[in-house]
């Protein structure tokens, strides 16, 4: 009897895009700016963008906590606002100047990991930039590159030991 | 097929449980043990994955443990799930719960630092004028500290210093200290501080657990049966004798209720765990202080300091790497007080990189400042004491209850301007020692993780010899039910700065061998 076929498993990210949709076409275009700015590829390593790290952040923003996505669009929407209001279009237009301009003054020395800037602008900038580094870091792209560059996220690209559902969760 | 009868019941499979467990049925003692949860195989349960293989990219599922900030993808089903056995605390004062149900409970992850309490620690009131004393001192428990040392091979220096009490270490492997350790090593003994290495569990085949070191021995005697996804609800009382006489338990999948009858019941669910179970039976609290005193250790404060010559990858070998140890060294003498009581332990690690939080940059501009400063780096945090004190509390919130319909824990905890006072001497003192090195200052916070971060929480059924004062006898017993024991963390009187796995072990086997002498004589039936 013949067994069963040996098939060729790939991963989703490998034949298909993220559908995305949490964040307003405008936002989404501050976030990708974002991206590219903050976390730009380096020697060999890939980009935010490379990773699709936008993408993926549209997806888990949009099953976090009220809080996370309230900051996250209330700082994508404070982006825009900067924008237009010095430069009179969208963060996703401005040069690199500009846009530094408006980055600069909301990053601040964090000593204590989990320290939050009490202005919402800050905290935002301090979230966002962590999660695009963490979001490249442990993205496929990162991984096949070899990670050239160091502590830019929160897990190197090896393989570690992660456990399963033990047991099946309780209906609550 | 007749129930089977037992003379001990066992709550709790972690290293209070299971030593139990080890020395009852080594004494002939039949044991039933009840887990709350399954036993996981680390051969069936866990898979090599990278980041980009889990479903949320390494994030985690957004808000599924929001309290564990050790958490991560790999590691999330090891915890207990908060929806699943949720607590309250104030939005003000958030306390981070950190659980494991699995058999062997924490035991299974701990991070195996292993040191002995000291009389600091147990005559603690005699030194700091407030408080209370344990009823025992290091010399009463010195005996069962050298066993537990021998059983999971811990391995230390020797130092005679009496803030750090010595033990029955295993053959400590020196190795050359580098030229930062040694250099900040001597900026430390000029300040009069001690500097000695940690102090760590080997335990057996990478594992330093319940179940690879204690259940073990119990299983073969042919003494103890488990019950696993046993949920505790409540502790039986017999009518007539006052006496326990078995426990109320839920089958964790299938909800049903069932209850097992034993001669003694013995409770080592895990501090906290423990005393809610005995809130929720209403026994052992006839002095009022069941819950209170909770107390753990601050993990945090964080000093980074860069080594000049170490930077833009120019370190000589035999400069960086390595790490250094100071034991409590604040409040050790009368004449020597600080503006805070009790002390904190200082550790150093050298030779690693910079946080990117570290630099107000982004982009090619912090990469290069952190390939400049890569392991160029030595960074200092503490373990410090909190207080023990009456407003730290937990007790039942009957308004919310788990998925068994349990009621469960509010836990109040809140740190006092003695702990504010102690980390920040304890920043200050990295900062001077860094400077000494002539060492550039990179970050430096005086802030601590909330508690109940270290996974050290201990206190809220203290013991004592004072009934009115305490819940447990200095054997463990319930002062009210003399065959209810509690022999985890919640006997605590005070937490130290110390991991207190060791004292947690050694007083489950001081308790437990005398458990099984008062059996023998009949005292207990």
């Amino acid at each position: 009897m013949q067994g069963p076929a040996k098939l060729n498993l790939v991963a989703p990210d490998s034949a298909a895009e993220t559908t995305t949709g949490f964040f307003s076409p405008v936002q989404f275009s501050a976030l990708n700016k974002l991206a590219e700015i903050l976390v730009p590829p380096i020697k060999n390593s890939p980009g935010a963008l490379d990773a699709r790290a936008p993408e993926f952040l549209d997806f888990l923003i949009s099953r976090s906590p009220a809080l996370t996505q309230t900051l996250y669009r209330e700082g994508l929407d404070g982006l825009n606002a900067s924008a237009k209001k010095h430069f009179h279009k969208p963060f996703a237009e401005l040069d690199a100047k500009q846009a530094d301009s408006i980055i600069r003054p909301l990053l601040v020395v964090r000593a204590w990991d989990r320290e939050e800037p009490k202005d919402p602008m800050t905290r935002f900038m301090t979230q966002v930039h962590g999660d695009l580094r963490t979001a490249t870091r442990n993205s496929a792209e990162w991984a096949a590159s070899g990670g050239a560059t160091s502590g830019r996220g929160r897990f190197n690209s090896g393989r570690r030991p992660a456990w399963k559902p033990i047991d099946p969760r309780v209906e609550v | 097929m007749p129930i089977k009868q037992y003379d001990v019941l066992i709550v709790g499979s972690g290293h209070a449980g299971g030593m139990a467990a080890k020395i009852l049925t080594g004494h002939g003692i039949s044991c039933l043990m009840l887990n709350a949860g399954p036993q996981a195989d680390y051969e069936k349960d866990r898979e090599l994955k990278a980041a980009h293989e889990l479903p949320y990219r390494g994030f985690n599922e957004p808000g599924r443990v929001p309290h564990i900030f050790q958490a991560d993808e790999f590691n999330v089903n090891q915890w207990v799930d908060e929806k699943e056995v949720p607590y309250t605390h104030p939005p003000d004062a958030v306390y981070n719960w950190v659980r494991v149900r699995l058999l062997g409970g924490r035991s299974l992850f701990w991070a195996r630092q292993s040191f002995r309490l000291s009389d600091y620690e147990f005559k603690a009131a005699d030194i700091d004028g407030t408080g209370e004393n344990w009823p025992i001192s290091h010399d009463d428990l010195a005996p069962f500290y050298s066993r537990v040392e021998e059983i999971f091979r811990v391995t230390g220096r020797k130092e005679g210093w009496p803030q750090f009490p010595d033990g029955n270490f295993v053959e400590f492997q020196a190795s050359e200290d580098t030229t930062s350790i040694k250099n900040v090593t001597a900026a430390a003994t000029n300040r009069g501080i001690q500097v000695s290495k940690w102090r760590s569990a080997l335990g057996k085949d990478g594992l330093a657990s319940s179940i690879n070191l204690l259940l073990p021995d119990a299983l073969a005697t042919g003494k103890l049966d488990i019950v696993e996804n046993a949920i505790v609800r409540e502790v039986s009382i017999d009518k007539n004798t006052g006496l326990a006489n078995g426990v109320h338990f839920v089958d964790r999948h299938s909800k049903r209720e069932l209850h097992v009858k034993a001669k003694v019941v013995v409770i080592a669910a895990g501090t906290l765990e423990s005393t809610r179970l005995l809130l929720n039976s209403k026994l052992g609290n006839s002095s009022g202080v069941m819950g209170h005193y909770l107390v753990d250790q601050m993990y945090g404060v964080n000093v980074v300091a860069s080594v000049p010559e170490a930077r833009d990858g120019k370190a000589p070998a035999g400069l960086m790497g390595g790490s250094a140890f100071m034991p409590r060294f604040r409040n050790l003498s009368k004449d020597k007080k600080s503006d805070f009581i009790k002390g904190y332990c200082m550790h150093l690690s050298s030779g690693g990189s910079a946080n990117p939080n570290y630099f107000p940059l982004y982009g090619e501009e912090l990469q290069a400042k952190m390939d400049s400063y890569a392991g160029s780096c030595v960074t200092a945090g503490i373990f410090g004491e909190r207080v023990a004190r009456f407003e730290n509390h937990v007790r039942i919130n009957k308004d919310v209850t788990d998925a068994w319909g349990i009621p469960v824990l509010h836990i109040e905890a809140r740190d006092s301007d003695n702990e504010a006072k102690l980390r920040k001497d304890a920043a200050d003192t990295a900062e001077e020692l860094f400077h000494d090195c002539g060492w550039e200052l990179v970050v430096k916070t005086d802030q601590v993780n909330p508690p109940g971060y270290s996974i050290h929480e201990v206190g809220t059924c203290r013991m004592g010899d004072d009934p009115k004062k305490s819940v447990l006898n200095k054997w463990n017993q319930t002062h009210d039910v003399k065959n209810l024991l509690v022999v985890d963390g919640a006997s605590f009187v005070t937490a130290g700065w110390q991991n207190p796995t060791m004292t947690i072990l050694s007083l489950s086997m001081r308790a437990s061998e005398h458990l099984a002498e008062e059996i023998a004589k009949g005292n207990i039936s």
